[in-house]
């Protein structure tokens, strides 16, 4: 039975009402070609995780972790205190039952912190609607794109770490802006700007020489879509459409000399460098539905990384170049999944009722920030990479 | 018991003072009273309650309810399709929770409208005719309310969401009461993500607000001083604003209907913080307050891209971007729990609930990998109201471009509203409405 083949099936046995299967059937929903089947995270991957964290030297533990050791040591402190106090004053018959219940929370407070710690921290609280983080600074700030009022997305700058209120990457702007793509060093800056009904322009800011240049949207509708800076900052390369086919170009930091890398039916997207610059990983629907694809900084060597009837989208280099992270619908709903592109062994990252998506790596490695649905509410979460 | 529309006003000692004054003025200064023969009809009606779920700016039918596997890919987009619960129907794996719950809904694949551009298809589509030659005809809502009346404090035809539906150039003529007269306009009720309600009509009053508004004397001292300062509004629009402002703000409970806050986190949360999602909470709110007609709009605006503008379905670029990333996401989670709280709480049982848009979009794929206006095919969902669930009405051919099947008419999704709500030919007839409409038979 072929991938497709058993995604129908699971569909047509939840259609009719059967039990919803199990997240070990998910090995089932990739095919083998280029990549092995799906590796299953552990049951409990955070908790390992977290235990490495914990080994780790204190200076490299996030600031929101060792906060939270503290305040985990300072409850139970408390709560050991207010027991010693209770067992005084109270009858001997109520003691033990108060020591009992005493203990008892103890232990449920010592697991509810220790649990949340391992969870996948949530780094925003407006609720309102995300797309497209990405870590600068060293991975210091986080900017991304929300919906801050019914009809503008603003780009905001968070410093995650520090317990700070995002602040708008451009105060003043009324028109959306989408999608922005930062240079490793800092100095360029690239985005997506509403100009018209149905057009939109790309945008490259040099902050060193204060300059910015523009690709204008083409006559009628038209927009460019989702710029990536190469890491030595020669080109940035971009989506666009001329001809019903959506293909991935290159220009320089001035935006110009422009030269197309793909040439293929079907849409290109979300172009993304690996730190070496070498390579460029991408999705595509060139060969019917969109899968992962990665191919030379020249746009040579295409090749195939992912093979399921679901969307494979946006994919994202991991900073030491062996990983792709991006999002998958194949189990229903948006999920992260992390492919190991060496060995081709696939592995689940996330796995919620809820919506994940829109991964982006921390510089370390060590984290992937995601936009992510959690009771209705669309926020930043950090998860910790194993 | 003496209800004000679903609202108990009975004391211990009986009837309330206020609850018999508030129901004699609102049956004088009523929205309309019903028809003479409209009583007797109301109560054989199959549906007490209408949503129109209008997806505005046109969402494409191959993208979603009506995808074509087996066509070029010019056509069929990048997206692959899943099994429903019905057999033998697929929808694209966009609407994974839809396709769960295709037993509750009617598919028609087989709607035409007359009208390529946004304004005019919208008159079309919520009037059944052209807005010219003038008069423009009524909304299909306001047909409902001018034959129900207003038996409560909440007019019987409230539009949900962001405004009057319009696109970058005008609005939509038909949103309202055409040649039943602007009394029939139906009362807008912004909703924000955070689901905080707004009565835009009331801000004709200034400073009036529930919170200054203690008694029902203060709130006629008070308009009666606005009546002075706003004579130049026309009698008209004064009325109007006089009644609504009397039906919500002089009782509580009607302003409870708005006040999303009562609802469990829970609930909220399954409806998801966005606008549709709140405003689709809201709707349900105001179903279990018996109004008659709700037009239960995405967006107030179609543009899908443009400034200031809210996100419409008019996805002439990043047409499968943005419905793969905002809008079939939101509508495939929400629509799945309003269906499913309707089905729960025995509303769905008396409640006609329709999904659409004003028309589909280009089956062949525009040079911008986006898709444009195609009025000569595209899609609806029915359920509620006893409609059986789980069929298919219509046949698109095999790119989606024309229907294989009878067209079906923005003229005759008005005439069959009606007749589920028990406007009848003899009714239309008297209110010179939706003349030559005929109904969908399949759903009758």
């Amino acid at each position: 039975m072929n991938s497709s083949e058993s995604r129908v099936e699971r569909q047509e046995s939840r259609a009719r009402g059967d039990t919803i299967p199990s997240f070990s059937r998910d090995a089932k929903g990739f095919r083998s070609g280029a990549l092995a089947p799906t590796k299953k995270r552990s049951a409990a991957p955070s908790l390992r995780v977290s235990a490495k964290r914990r080994n780790a030297p204190r200076s490299q533990a996030p600031a929101w972790e060792r906060k939270s050791s503290k305040l985990r040591f300072a409850i139970a402190l408390t709560i050991v205190r207010w027991s010693h106090r209770r067992s005084y004053e109270n009858q001997l018959a109520l003691r033990v039952t108060s020591r009992l219940t005493v203990v008892a929370f103890s232990m449920l407070v010592v697991f509810v912190t220790t649990t949340s710690a391992a969870e996948p921290r949530r780094l925003t609280t407006d609720s309102r609607l995300k797309h497209d983080p990405v870590f600068i600074n060293d991975g210091k700030d986080i900017v991304y794109v929300c919906l801050t009022r019914a009809e503008q997305y603003q780009m905001l700058k968070l410093e995650w770490d520090a317990d700070k209120v995002p602040t708008p990457l451009h105060p003043d702007e009324t028109r959306s802006e989408l999608e922005p793509a930062f240079s490793p060093d800092g100095r360029y800056y690239a985005h997506l700007q509403s100009r018209s009904p149905a057009s939109v322009a790309m945008l490259i800011h040099d902050t060193k020489e204060k300059t910015v240049a523009e690709i204008p949207p083409a006559p009628g509708f038209s927009g460019m879509r989702h710029p990536a800076i190469a890491p030595d900052s020669s080109r940035v390369v971009y989506a666009f459409s001329e001809t019903g086919a959506q293909q991935i170009f290159a220009v320089t930091t001035k935006a110009t000399d422009r030269v197309q890398l793909t040439d293929s039916r079907g849409i290109n997207n979300w172009p993304s460098f690996s730190a070496d610059g070498k390579w460029i990983t991408f999705g595509s629907s060139r060969d019917g539905n969109f899968e992962i694809y990665v191919m030379q900084w020249d746009g040579t060597d295409v090749r195939r990384l992912t093979e399921n009837p679901a969307q494979d989208i946006r994919p994202r280099f991991s900073p030491d170049g062996r990983r792709i992270a991006f999002t998958s619908n194949r189990d229903d709903n948006y999920e992260i999944y992390l492919v190991d592109i060496a060995s081709g062994e696939l592995t689940r990252f996330t796995d919620h009722p809820e919506r994940d998506d829109y991964a982006a790596w921390h510089p370390s490695g060590k984290w992937i920030v995601t936009v992510s649905e959690r009771s209705g509410r669309h926020d930043l979460y950090l998860h910790a990479v194993e | 018991m003496f209800d004000i529309g679903s609202f108990n006003t009975q004391s211990c000692q009986g009837v309330s003072r206020r609850s018999f004054l508030t129901a004699a003025s609102t049956m004088v200064c009523a929205y309309g009273l019903p028809l003479g023969a409209a009583a007797q009809e109301a109560a054989v009606a199959r549906a007490k309650s209408v949503v129109l779920v209008w997806l505005w700016g046109a969402p494409s039918h191959l993208d979603t309810f009506d995808p074509k596997p087996e066509a070029p890919m010019e056509y069929r987009g990048p997206f692959s399709t899943i099994a429903t619960r019905t057999p033998g129907v697929r929808v694209t794996d966009l609407l994974p929770q839809l396709a769960m719950r295709s037993d509750k809904y009617t598919l028609i694949r087989s709607h035409v409208s007359s009208q390529p551009g946004h304004p005019d298809a919208g008159t079309v589509a919520f009037t059944g005719f052209h807005e010219r030659p003038e008069p423009v005809q009524p909304n299909f809502g306001s047909i409902v309310a001018k034959h129900r009346g207003q038996k409560g404090q909440l007019p019987s035809f409230i539009s949900v969401g962001r405004g009057i539906p319009r696109d970058a150039a005008r609005i939509v003529e038909g949103y309202g009461g055409g040649t039943l007269g602007k009394t029939y306009d139906p009362l807008q009720l912004h909703v924000a993500e955070t689901g905080q309600v707004d009565v835009p009509d009331l801000q004709l009053l200034d400073g009036l607000s529930p919170n200054r508004i203690t008694d029902r004397q203060s709130l006629l001292t008070r308009l009666d001083e606005d009546r002075r300062r706003i004579e130049g509004l026309g009698v008209e629009e004064w009325s109007r604003t006089y009644q609504r402002a009397l039906g919500l703000l002089s009782h509580p409970a009607s302003r409870q209907a708005f006040d999303l806050t009562r609802e469990t986190d829970a609930v909220r949360d399954r409806y998801g913080y966005t606008t549709f999602g709140q405003s689709c909470l809201l709707t349900r709110r105001l179903l279990e307050a018996d109004v008659p007609y709700i037009q239960l709009n995405w967006s107030q605006t179609v543009e899908a891209i443009t400034p200031n503008f809210d996100f419409g379905w008019d996805t002439h670029i990043y047409n499968f971007e943005l419905m793969q990333d905002r809008h079939c996401p939101i509508l495939d989670r929400t629509l799945s729990y309003f269906i499913d709280e309707l089905d729960d709480r025995g509303l769905l049982d008396s409640t006609l609930v329709i999904v659409m848009g004003e028309f589909g979009r280009t089956p062949r794929i525009n040079d911008r990998s986006a898709r444009d206006h195609w009025p000569r095919c595209y899609f609806s969902l029915w359920m509620g109201a006893g409609i059986p669930g789980g069929q298919v009405i219509g046949e698109s051919d095999k790119l989606g471009e024309d229907p294989l099947t009878t067209p079906i008419t923005p003229l005759m999704v008005g005439t069959t509203i009606a007749e589920f709500t028990g406007v009848t030919t003899q009714t239309r007839a008297e209110l010179n409405v939706l003349n030559g409409g005929q109904v969908i038979d399949e759903l009758v």
